[in-house]
């Protein structure tokens, strides 16, 4: 018979799982709140970097956490892995694809602001847009490709680093055929 | 616990744990993981490894 004080050591998996979908989900729902939350304010008080901190604090933390968790444990070279046996492009090269679209954004969104606050003629808004977004590509694509590239790669050999340490036990050298 | 049954399965067939992890789907991480002991795989996964090394449940899982 169980002594009171016994515990069960077989967990249910399934609550478990269960329950990790949830706080996915939660996570999820938080982040969407933010994000709405930083678009309401956009739209109802325009841009102050004082109204957007909290939001962008919880988004960026997270996300710097889910980064070095994922990389300390190795699994980000599994989803590398994983991703490049589906897919035909590689992970990199979609992470470069990224910095470049992202600066583009950036900049056409730069420019589109430029000549609407700044301009007084439509000629001029034209000019304001061309030179503002010319101007923003030059400096944000280089800038985000090589900052993505970096995170990149320093996240892909931290992970590699941690696979190869919680594997060193393995004598197995058949990877190398 | 080491699975040994898996890894002597796995190279009776020529496999290495990155070809192995391709057809059943996971990293190569799990499966080194497997056969270190260092993960315990869902039924599903376990069934997928024994339907690509030829091999039953018991015959690669099960512990006497």
């Amino acid at each position: 018979m169980k002594s009171f004080f016994q515990r069960n050591k077989v967990k249910d998996e399934r609550i478990t799982n269960l329950q990790n979908k949830i706080y996915r989900e939660i996570f999820l729902i938080v982040a969407a709140i933010c994000v709405l939350s930083l678009i309401i304010k956009q739209l109802n008080h325009g841009y102050s970097e004082a109204n957007i901190w909290t939001e962008a604090v919880i988004l960026l933390v997270s996300s710097f956490y889910y980064m070095i968790r994922s990389t300390g444990l190795g699994i980000f070279s599994a989803e590398v892995e994983l991703h490049n046996q589906a897919s035909k492009r590689s992970m990199a090269f979609k992470n470069i694809v990224f910095g470049l679209l992202f600066g583009i954004g950036i900049g056409t969104f730069f420019g589109i602001r430029s000549a609407v606050l700044y301009a007084d003629s439509t000629l001029q808004s034209i000019y304001y847009f061309l030179l503002v977004s010319l101007v923003s590509f030059i400096i944000y694509i280089p800038f985000l490709i090589v900052v993505v590239g970096i995170t990149y790669l320093a996240a892909k050999k931290r992970s590699d680093r941690a696979v190869e340490k919680e594997l060193e036990d393995d004598q197995d050298q058949d990877e190398h055929k | 616990m080491k699975n040994i049954r898996m890894k002597v399965a796995r190279t009776e067939m020529d496999l290495s744990q990155e070809e192995l992890a391709k057809q059943v789907g996971v990293s190569r991480q799990t499966i080194g993981l497997i056969e270190l002991g260092k993960y315990n795989p869902s039924l599903n996964l376990c069934i997928a490894i024994c339907k690509t090394l030829s091999k039953t449940l018991d015959d690669l899982f099960w512990e006497d």
